[in-house]
């Protein structure tokens, strides 16, 4: 059973502070919902986790079974376990799917191990039929000319195909259309054993009817507010997130307000061929 | 359909409606001279890679009516070169393609300059630049189409792509495009930039190396002109001393 903790994490993103010191704590095995309104850092939590270049941290810790994730690269961490699944994953031109995980594979195989390359294609189909997804993607680029959805199927594909320890799923259910959230929650909801755990991050109800679901935390103006069960999730749906700010005293923040000009004014005007008394 | 090697033969003839192709390496000077006959159909394709010479790739070459050249010229090379490729649609119908492939390393230079002439009426060019530097080197991108009056439904295409993998690489394009006649398509495009950092992440999130990662984005970027060599030995040979010049290893 592995281990993931997050202490005390404070985050910026240029020069502007997001998460004002995040504390959670999960296991293998289970699964945790991270839930709060927009722009209150939860997907700056699971970048940052990630190791994404934007976000810097001031503060804190994270740990990955008592090692000090902060100090690994972005490869490293994917390699010790981390899989972040992306709310925009890239498209990238010319490199097959195929190819695409067989690289990330190689690239976690130990050194000497051999590479079953009968065993990636029967693994490759069988996630590729389970995922319900088209027949010709293991030659397709990655994600190119993917709709919204088929990108979102594709990064649970990689998951089921790298096996990390612990997943970390970005609005992985947004673009889903009713048929393909289903295949997606069962898939990853499957996956579920004391050698993986997921943190989900959804603004939905839908997507946890597929997942079975150990703790919901409220995030909000940059720290976990609230953890409970899932009692939470039907308040949240019924009631929006207001109760919590009363709650738990929370004020609203101000909005920041910027000034600038307008480009492409007088193409518009010209365009439209405004008329000057 | 034949495939030979040129060594010496410095002009070539494409007899009429006859289909060939032909494969050169670059080494030290090679100039040749091509006549495609009507209907004939010639693609040729040059590798250079030598290491440490200086070389030099020059076509000149004159098609006639319905004639199809498709020139590949792919270069990899730590050491100067240049293209001086001169190409004349005289009839009707003419088309030229020609895409290059170039990856320049440590202190390399390269100069292309590519010209073509539409002197006749229904003539399509191509141009297409798949450019790579790294390290110091310097890639420099000269495209001229001409095409002259009465020589109207003419199309000429120009396309640069370039990327930079540090600092102090350069890669410098002038698409030009001369042109005398109303009734044509004429156009040009060019980026050039380093790699995605977005893309980056994307790749070393899933355990790749930041050099792996690399590697396998400009791979995937030269991908679309391998594609069109169907000879798998080059191929795979082309794939290779990319590879390799790409880690530092060549």
């Amino acid at each position: 059973m592995s281990k993931l903790q997050i202490i005390d994490l404070h985050v910026s993103v240029e020069g502007k502070e997001i998460l004002k010191g995040v504390n959670l704590e999960m296991h293998t095995g289970e699964f945790h919902v991270i839930m709060g309104p927009n722009g209150t850092g939860k997907s700056t939590l699971v970048s940052t986790l990630m190791g994404h270049y934007k976000y810097e941290v001031t503060q804190g810790q994270i740990l990955l079974d008592g090692e000090d994730v902060l100090q690994m690269s972005v490869d490293e961490r994917s390699r010790k376990g981390l899989f972040l699944a992306m709310q925009y994953p890239s498209e990238i031109e010319g490199v097959t799917n195929s190819d695409f995980i067989k690289a990330a594979l190689h690239a976690r195989s130990e050194q000497g191990q051999k590479f079953s390359l009968m065993k990636y294609i029967k693994n490759f189909e069988r996630a590729t039929k389970e995922l319900k997804m088209r027949e010709d993607l293991p030659h397709r680029y990655v994600n190119v000319g993917f709709s919204g959805g088929e990108k979102k199927r594709n990064e649970i594909l990689q998951m089921k195909m790298l096996q990390p320890k612990f997943a970390l799923l970005d609005e992985i259910d947004s673009g889903l259309d009713v048929d393909a959230l289903r295949i997606v929650g069962e898939n990853v909801n499957a996956m579920k054993s004391e050698h993986f755990g997921a943190l989900v991050i959804t603004h939905y109800e839908r997507l946890l009817d597929y997942l079975t679901i150990d703790k919901v935390h409220i995030l909000m103006q940059g720290k976990i507010v609230t953890t409970g069960g899932l009692e939470l999730i039907s308040k949240i749906d019924t009631e929006g997130y207001d109760w919590v700010k009363d709650e738990f005293g929370l004020e609203d923040e101000e909005i920041e307000t910027r000034t600038g000009g307008i480009i492409g004014t007088c193409a518009v005007k010209n365009a439209l061929g405004e008329k000057h008394d | 359909m034949t495939k030979t090697k040129v060594q010496d033969k410095t002009k070539i003839r494409i007899e009429k409606g006859k289909q060939d192709i032909q494969f050169a390496e670059v080494m030290d000077e090679c100039h040749k001279e091509f006549e495609l006959e009507p209907g004939a159909h010639f693609t040729y394709i040059t590798f250079d890679c030598t290491m440490d010479r200086v070389t030099q790739n020059s076509i000149k070459a004159h098609l006639k009516q319905n004639a199809k050249l498709e020139i590949y010229n792919i270069v990899t090379s730590k050491a100067s070169s240049s293209i001086m490729q001169d190409i004349y649609l005289d009839e009707e119908g003419a088309e030229v393609e020609v895409m290059n492939l170039l990856l320049l390393t440590q202190e390399a230079s390269l100069d292309s300059k590519i010209e073509i002439f539409h002197l006749s009426k229904n003539t399509t060019s191509s141009l297409s630049n798949y450019a790579i530097a790294k390290d110091q080197a310097s890639i420099a991108l000269n495209n001229n189409a001409t095409i002259k009056t009465a020589c109207s439904q003419s199309i000429a295409r120009q396309s640069t792509k370039g990327l930079t993998l540090s600092k102090l690489a350069k890669i410098k394009a002038l698409p030009n495009l001369y042109i005398d006649e109303y009734d044509v398509i004429a156009n040009h495009a060019c980026s050039i930039g380093s790699i995605n950092k977005e893309d980056l992440f994307y790749l070393m999130s899933r355990g790749m190396t930041q050099e792996e990662a690399s590697k396998i984005i400009v791979m995937g970027y030269v991908q679309p002109i391998l594609d069109h060599i169907h000879d798998q030995d080059l191929k795979h040979r082309i794939e290779k001393e990319f590879s390799l010049y790409l880690l530092g290893e060549k």
